[in-house]
């Protein structure tokens, strides 16, 4: 059992792939958490597409992928607040204009140039057992900013995710604060690729934040709930990975929607107990019945 | 009556001179004025649209104004309940303790006394049992006395609540006026909007009738006139039983005062 257990780790490949998974899993669990009780999930899964665009041009013109991401993260975001502000369009409008815009733009572009085309699954699913020492230093430096970002303003963040007008009214500058929020997202997003891919980052960013709030009542359990089910989703997607044979970005992706679905499950069941037991009113549970 | 004329005295908190505002210009405040003293409970009214929220948002700094809003003391805000998330995970102790953030300022936490306090704010809303339960579990009117506790935690001298008693229970609407009353009589502002002509000329001790501009200013007998509540809901205005009531309020709903 023991041995089971050690021997991916004896492969130095393998253990930058833990790492890198542990703590893309962690990151984007607490910031996901922020993500969807504020209900932006199309806005996180409109990056990790868009960020395709900027790996691509980056790629073209020889810099660094991870910069292209981010330049075109923060593209993303600042597009998004300023078809917001038009009241005609929703956000999801914005994003369903955005997404496949840039998106297909970056996929043209691949197409367009031989070199880069081999590498194309790379962006889309991932490529953990990839991982350099700059990716290691990249998700480093995005989860110290974030636990930083967190612990400046953690509860004002929160306040606002809750009720903007108070939060206005109190003297906090929301603005402000949704794009030191956004820009965490942007980050973390552009930093996690490496490990899961664009097309697998939805779950990795909305997986555990959606399975921890059917189990927690309050805001930072649920986010340290979050951390812990995407650190645990990796280190057991790894380990499928290299048991089972199948990519590392798809094997935590599946892990994360097993325990979801397990979650869901156990909720519904212990709910309808404690209901018949004392008649909890039926509001308790409206969050999961619209999952 | 007219506001304008009321000069700002030693003992005003609220003062609001000239107050317009506009929406890409689209005048939705203009010419407002009055002031209020420590210890008063303003009743804001008028039609739908008639600038009642506007009037509180320019109160607390958060429009772009001509003229001048002059608040003494700190502020304490209740957003119309609908602002407040449901589906957000916090407990109503975790509410109330989001007054107490300003204080706090940034990168510190609540501590122990902040949530006492909360606690006991609570318990003057007669929540204390439901410290722990989700927010969003709440009905109407226990989430609508969580914000009261929670403006109060604010520790506000002014306090400005955006109907705060809109479509709750009879007995959460009693406990909030309850604790209104307390706010009073230590000498705190109170600023409350509302839909309600009888209620607010029952409860408040000045009445501010708006439509766009400031149309009265005054005790409940001097504002809720026939002539005063035409002009202000440019409407048919009913005289029943000793009270007005407001028929075919430009929206499809009437208010009545009893």
């Amino acid at each position: 059992m023991l041995d089971w257990l050690a021997d991916p780790w004896t492969s130095a490949l393998m253990r930058r792939a833990f790492l890198e998974a542990m703590l893309v899993g962690g990151l984007c669990g607490v910031l996901g958490c922020f993500v969807v009780v504020r209900g932006l999930a199309f806005l996180g899964e409109s990056i990790a597409h868009t960020v395709v665009l900027g790996v691509v041009l980056a790629f073209l013109v020889g810099l660094p992928t991870a910069a292209g991401a981010a330049v075109l993260a923060v593209v993303t975001v600042l597009l998004t607040t300023a078809i917001e502000k038009d009241r005609r369009l929703s956000v999801d409008t914005a994003m369903g204009i955005l997404l496949p815009s840039l998106f297909g733009a970056g996929v043209a572009l691949i197409s367009l140039s031989d070199g880069y085309r081999a590498s194309l699954d790379d962006v889309l699913f991932g490529t953990v057992l990839g991982a350099t020492e700059t990716d290691l230093a990249l998700v480093l430096g995005a989860s110290a900013l974030t636990a930083a970002v967190l612990a400046l303003a953690g509860k004002e963040l929160a306040l606002v995710a809750f009720d903007r007008a108070t939060a206005q009214a109190m003297g906090y500058r929301t603005g402000l604060l949704d794009l030191l929020l956004l820009g965490a997202v942007a980050l973390a997003v552009v930093v996690s690729l490496r490990a899961v891919g664009n097309v697998l980052l939805a779950g990795l960013l909305l997986g555990p934040p959606v399975t921890a709030r059917m189990l927690c009542e309050t805001f930072w359990r649920m986010a340290a709930c979050a951390a812990a089910l995407g650190v645990g989703a990796s280190l057991a997607g790894l380990y499928l990975s290299w048991y089972v044979d199948v990519g590392g970005g798809a094997a935590i992706v599946l892990v994360i929607a097993a325990t979801f679905v397990v979650v869901a499950i156990g909720v519904r069941v212990a709910g309808r107990g404690a209901r018949a037991r004392e008649q909890r009113p039926a509001s308790d549970f409206a969050y999961t019945e619209r999952l | 009556m007219s506001a304008a004329e009321s000069a700002p005295g030693p003992s005003d908190t609220v003062t609001v001179d000239r107050l317009s505002v506009s929406f890409g210009g689209r005048p939705a405040l203009s010419e407002v004025g009055f002031a209020l003293t420590g210890g008063t409970f303003a009743g804001v009214l008028g039609p739908n649209g008639a600038g009642k929220t506007t009037l509180l948002r320019a109160l607390l700094g958060l429009l772009p104004v001509t003229g001048t809003v002059d608040l003494r003391g700190r502020t304490a805000y209740v957003p119309q309940l609908a602002t407040a998330s449901e589906a957000f995970p916090i407990d109503a102790l975790g509410v109330v303790v989001m007054g107490r953030y300003p204080r706090l300022g940034w990168r510190r936490r609540p501590g122990r006394g902040d949530r006492s306090l909360a606690a006991g704010l609570l318990e003057q809303v007669g929540l204390a049992d439901r410290a722990r339960s989700p927010f969003g579990t709440l009905s109407g009117g226990q989430r609508q006395r969580v914000l009261v506790a929670r403006a109060l935690a604010q520790e506000g001298d002014v306090l400005l609540l955006d109907e705060p008693l809109t479509g709750i229970d009879g007995p959460s609407q009693a406990t909030i006026l309850e604790v209104i009353g307390a706010q009073r009589a230590q000498g705190k502002t109170v600023v409350m909007t509302t839909h309600d002509l009888g209620q607010a000329a029952r409860e408040c001790d000045r009445l501010l009738l708006l439509n766009r501009t400031l149309i009265a200013d005054g005790t409940a007998g001097e504002v809720l006139t026939p002539a005063v509540l035409r002009r202000a809901y440019e409407a048919e205005v009913v005289m029943l039983d000793g009270g007005a009531a407001i028929i075919d309020e430009g929206a499809h709903h009437s208010s009545h005062s009893h």
